[in-house]
């Protein structure tokens, strides 16, 4: 895969096998903790809204608590989600214009968005903490359960976030420290 | 003082930051400056742009494409699609158009059509003796038509953020998708004729009734899924989690060709997928959020309104924006940031919000086929062998029917209304 963006380079690696090779090379065991996270989140969504379509149609009333209860799980699913793709790499960004530049500054460029990212979901737990400091005494309106822990276990999945963005940025770093160090 | 917010994420995402960091950092950076709100805010804004109903049809359509291509669902359909349409002129170019448009029936997005559907298209056209550039350019051009016939990602994020009935959304693209593919099997049937392409085998009634047969339980998904929304009978998210369902029926017990680390698998690349689309739109939510209580809405439109009031003036503007955004950035982060900017002036100009739905994702399709971050072309590229820049040239001359399409669509609203305003009273 010569000059094309990273993220694409996920995308075309994937559409390129077939689907069958893939799978071929899949190995459970590979599967990074976040990845373990997700998989019951999804499931367990996937049970509410069915229990919500099952009980609309076969039961003819749907059971009020599984709208509220799967919007929630969504907002995780989002969350440990993304820090899943963000070890994966498939978050989508624009790299055409950082292609352009010399390879120097490119390098500059990339340590710096990689910092920034860190900074960006580091203060992300500092306010996601206020705020479910803040809503300790709200419930859900079905259950009750303060809307807090939903906030923070957002925070906790962006703990995560924090900790895989900190090695991404030391990764890029690292290697320029060694070759000036070889120079 | 709103300037910060737009240098500020378009800074970041040309950096290469993550497209969602760019515009949720973006704002952050405009919130801490300019002091209108507590900081805290932009999460607030982030977690509550996923805390909705409709977005849970986002996993649970991405769940069950994924679940039929693991099933082998995918070749079944092209051999279906050539039995009914392998007998034009052209034969397996029309086939590639019929194929996208039945799997548009159960898929999303441009990017799976491309990659599943792409590869056996191209193969097959190629041992036909077809020459590359010209599989490329229909399998191209014909996987636009996949977020334009329901169920459609796109469509579902459009409507959530211009709170317009996504069911409509979806019943409203079925015309014009179905246009599309006349069209570009139109523009085939001329180009085969020109170049004596072959017919790919004879029309047999018996042929037909087998690939039927195989592809039976297959085309159901497409009728659920589709049939249901369009009819009304099915809200979108009860439509993904039913061709979940169903999908899981097909590949547990008919096909028994799903097993636990199949699964798992699938899972997997679908909460990826499901992730990338929803952590855009939390960001997005608080960016759309921030331009919404400046005002920036009524100044541009104040602004367009100064610049022209013909209706079909806008069009174009708002068609030739769309274009070149769709160019640079990726369609959903595009439709975010667009949505709560140009809805609102459009519907002063007496735009129907269902009809202009239809436009801005028909257009941001389009604009998926063109450099330099056309992510279909990078696929096909890699796909057949050619270079990038020869894949731009061969979908070029597609780029004409799908952009006839799209004016025809966008000055003739009664296409995309006609059939939502039967269904929904």
């Amino acid at each position: 895969m010569k000059d094309i963006p990273e993220q694409l380079e996920h995308d075309v690696a994937e559409a390129d096998m077939f689907i069958e090779d893939v799978e071929q090379s899949f190995d459970w065991r590979d599967t990074p903790v976040e990845g373990w996270i997700c998989v019951p989140i999804f499931w367990t969504l996937a049970s509410v809204v069915f229990w919500q379509f099952f009980t609309r149609y076969a039961l003819d009333s749907s059971a009020v608590w599984t709208e509220e209860v799967a919007r929630q799980l969504l907002i995780l699913l989002t969350f440990f989600g993304a820090a899943y793709a963000l070890r994966t790499r498939a978050h989508i960004s624009i790299n055409f214009f950082v292609m352009l530049l010399p390879r120097k500054t490119k390098r500059y460029v990339g340590e710096a968005a990689a910092l920034l990212q860190v900074a960006f979901y580091g203060y992300s737990v500092f306010l996601t903490i206020q705020i479910a400091n803040a809503t300790q005494h709200q419930t859900l309106m079905s259950i009750d359960l303060s809307k807090s822990y939903v906030y923070y276990t957002v925070a906790l999945a962006l703990v995560v976030m924090t900790v895989r963005a900190l090695m991404n940025a030391w990764a890029l770093i690292r290697p320029s420290q060694n070759t000036e160090v070889g120079q | 003082m709103i300037a910060i917010l737009f240098i500020s994420t378009l800074l970041l995402m040309l950096m290469g930051a993550p497209v969602a960091v760019a515009l949720g950092g973006g704002s952050l950076i405009f919130v801490m400056i300019s002091g209108q709100v507590p900081d805290l805010v932009v999460l607030h804004r982030m977690v509550g742009g996923v805390d909705s109903f409709p977005l849970l049809a986002v996993p649970f359509f991405i769940l069950a494409g994924n679940l039929m291509n693991s099933s082998g669902i995918t070749n079944r359909i092209f051999e279906f699609a050539k039995a009914v349409v392998g007998w034009l002129p052209g034969g397996l170019g029309h086939v590639n158009v019929g194929a996208s448009v039945v799997f548009a029936g159960m898929s999303g997005a441009a990017v799976a059509d491309a990659g599943g559907l792409g590869s056996i298209e191209i193969k097959a056209m190629k041992d036909a003796g077809y020459d590359t550039e010209f599989s490329v350019g229909i399998t191209a051009a014909s996987s636009t038509i996949g977020p334009i016939i329901p169920p459609s990602l796109p469509m579902v994020i459009y409507g959530v953020l211009a709170s317009a009935s996504i069911g409509k959304l979806f019943a409203a693209g079925f015309v014009p998708g179905l246009l599309m593919a006349l069209s570009l099997m139109v523009m085939i049937a001329v180009i085969a004729r020109k170049r004596r392409y072959p017919v790919d085998a004879a029309f047999r009634i018996s042929n037909l009734t087998v690939r039927t047969k195989e592809a039976f339980l297959s085309l159901m998904t497409p009728v659920i899924v589709a049939g249901g929304i369009i009819t009304g009978i099915l809200t979108p998210t009860e439509a993904a989690i039913a061709a979940t369902a169903y999908a899981l029926f097909l590949g547990l017990i008919v096909y028994q060709s799903l097993n636990l680390k199949r699964l798992l698998w699938v899972s997997l690349r679908s909460i990826e997928t499901t992730a990338v689309v929803l952590f855009v739109v939390a960001a997005a939510s608080i960016f759309a959020w921030i331009l919404t209580s400046n005002n920036v809405a009524v100044e541009l439109s104040n602004y367009l309104l100064e610049l022209t009031d013909s209706k079909a003036m806008l069009t174009l503007i708002i068609l030739a924006l769309l274009l070149v955004v769709g160019c640079f950035m990726e369609t959903i982060a595009a439709m975010i940031i667009l949505v709560p900017v140009l809805l609102p002036v459009a519907v002063q100009f007496g735009f129907d919000p269902i009809h202009f739905g239809v436009i801005m994702v028909l257009t941001l399709m389009i604009s998926l086929l063109t450099p330099p971050v056309g992510v279909v072309l990078y696929v096909l590229s890699s796909i057949s062998g050619l270079t990038f820049e020869r894949c731009v040239a061969a979908t070029m001359p597609f780029l004409v029917p799908l952009i006839a399409v799209l004016l025809l669509v966008a000055f003739v609203p009664q296409i995309s209304l006609w059939l939502p305003n039967l269904v929904f009273q």
